[in-house]
């Protein structure tokens, strides 16, 4: 009989055991926000962000045309320019006369502006050369069909399963439950003699897959070299009368006239 | 809500194991049928395995229930511990042989072998993991006869992993194993099973937020359900009956699972 009365207290006590962790983590962080709150009212320092300067170089582009005999083309700017001028004396007299040897000078060069005591920064920017990729062309070379190979050189593949690798298909097997795995390690171990796990591995192939003639072939050799003839003679009669298979059959006359032991 | 609803609802999730009380979940039902096929099948020994609680006993009941009128199916519940008593039992349930004193497995054997039975028994044993070492060895030896095909059922632990490892490795058997319910299959259990019971306004009271809650306490272990559910209708039917106003009887609350989880012992205070 339930105490509805003491239930209820016994549950009031579990509420508040369950809730005493939330407080303790609110109380926690009720003080760390106090703290910080009172911690960032304390310090005066006004620290300002650092304003990085950023020098952006680029790189000129030389465009050389070997057809044009003209001159390379430098934009430039110069570091500091500082016009001198000359101071004129007021007592000097200054006669002024135009003179045209000016076109025999004049040449390409343009002569920058720039202004008086200015500083003006190098500037370069950098900008890498555009780079124009080739598409590559493959030389396609004539295909020579050499009937007369002499060096041939063979490949002899020789197969020998080890207890490893039938350990290896196992596993496979234990994963993805095929019935091929399941046969191919029945067949292994009949050929080597282990007629017990022969049948084993073959009855589930059986299992899963009852259609697999060569899997109650198996079952049914097994069971003969085993000793149990009548069963594998049973069985393979019940397999002969849902396939109709004549494989079954050979081996069924072959039990019993005495053929296979 | 009246108080016999209550009181009927909480009957339904009696701890007892009776065929007619199986439930069917689409999970379970495909295990149930994989059993049921491999019993079939010419294996000597097949294993239910899994924790305390996930029907395992329930399936073996099931399986005497529905093959029992057109097979030679036999049931044992409560494991027979003594060798000879084991023997007795089977030759006499099996054979039809009633031995008096005491008898061995090499004498039991022998009376094995001279009965040409038509069909070979088949023998569900439950709580397997309370046999005797000597005793597993000597079913496993009886099971290579091929004359009797043995379900056991295992409880999931690493101890019996290993001894059904030691005996079975090499022996061509079937395992099957059965695990606690997923939250839907919680669900829907408690829903069927009060539903089949005809209690349809208990089955509303239980929603997602309810079972969820269930489910947290319970880990969708079948037992532990109906101790759960059991009290919680029992509770209910105590407030109603006092006509407390404490309670709303229309709905399940959080605080009555608790306090019959706490009763159950399934949560500590």
């Amino acid at each position: 009989m339930i105490n509805i009365n003491e239930l209820e207290s016994r549950w009031m006590k579990y509420k508040v055991k369950s809730y005493i962790p939330h407080i303790f983590v609110l109380l926690i962080s009720i003080i760390f926000v106090i703290f910080l709150f009172l911690f960032d009212f304390s310090s005066d320092k006004i620290v300002e962000p650092e304003i990085k300067k950023v020098v952006i170089k680029k790189q000129t582009n030389k465009i050389i045309e070997p057809s044009i005999e003209k001159e390379e083309i430098a934009i430039k700017r110069e570091s500091k320019s500082e016009v001198k001028i000359k101071e004129f004396k007021s007592d000097e007299k200054i006669t002024l006369s135009p003179s045209l040897d000016f076109m025999d000078k004049m040449s390409i060069d343009t002569v920058p502006y720039f202004k008086e005591n200015e500083i003006i920064e190098e500037v370069y920017f950098e900008n890498k050369p555009k780079k124009i990729v080739k598409p590559k062309i493959k030389s396609i070379e004539p295909i020579i069909d050499d009937a007369e190979v002499t060096d041939k050189k063979t490949v002899t593949i020789t197969r020998r399963i080890t207890k490893s690798d039938i350990e290896h298909v196992k596993k496979r097997f234990e994963k993805s439950n095929n019935p091929a795995l399941s046969l191919f390690i029945a067949k292994k171990y009949y050929e080597s003699g282990d007629y017990n796990q022969a049948y084993n591995y073959s009855l589930l192939t059986n299992e899963i897959n009852n259609d697999i003639e060569a899997s109650w072939t198996i079952f049914a050799k097994s069971l003969v070299k085993l000793g149990k003839k009548k069963q594998a003679i049973l069985m393979l009669k019940k397999y002969i009368k849902h396939s109709h298979s004549s494989r079954a059959k050979i081996l069924h006359d072959d039990i019993i006239s005495g053929k296979m032991r | 809500m009246d108080e016999a609803i209550f009181l009927n609802s909480k009957d339904v999730f009696l701890d007892v194991v009776k065929a007619e009380d199986y439930i069917q979940l689409d999970r379970v039902s495909t295990i149930y049928q994989s059993l049921k096929d491999s019993i079939m099948k010419p294996l000597k020994m097949i294993l239910l395995y899994g924790k305390p609680g996930t029907g395992k006993s329930m399936f073996l009941n099931k399986i005497h229930n529905d093959l029992s009128s057109s097979m030679e199916v036999y049931l044992y519940s409560t494991p027979i511990l003594d060798d000879s008593e084991f023997f007795k039992t089977l030759a006499n349930d099996l054979l039809g042989v009633k031995y008096q004193g005491s008898l061995n497995f090499t004498q039991f054997i022998k009376i094995l072998n001279h009965n040409e039975a038509s069909e070979i028994p088949i023998v569900l044993l439950d709580e397997a993991q309370l046999y005797s070492t000597s005793l597993m060895e000597k079913i496993r030896l009886l099971s290579d006869t091929r004359k009797v095909k043995f379900v056991i059922t295992l409880h999931k632990t690493e101890k019996e992993d290993i001894i059904a490892k030691e005996h079975f490795q090499t022996r061509i058997w079937e395992t099957i194993e059965l695990k606690n319910a997923t939250k839907i299959e919680q669900k829907i259990y408690i829903q069927k099973k009060l539903m089949k019971a005809n209690c349809f306004d208990s089955a509303n009271m239980f929603d997602s937020r309810i079972v969820n809650k269930i489910y947290k306490i319970t880990d969708g272990n079948y037992r532990d359900t109906n101790k759960l559910l059991y009290a919680l209708f029992e509770i209910y039917a105590l407030y109603r009956k006092n006509d407390s106003f404490k309670v709303d009887y229309n709905r399940i609350s959080t605080k009555i699972i608790e306090m019959s989880a706490l009763h159950t012992g399934l949560i500590n205070d």
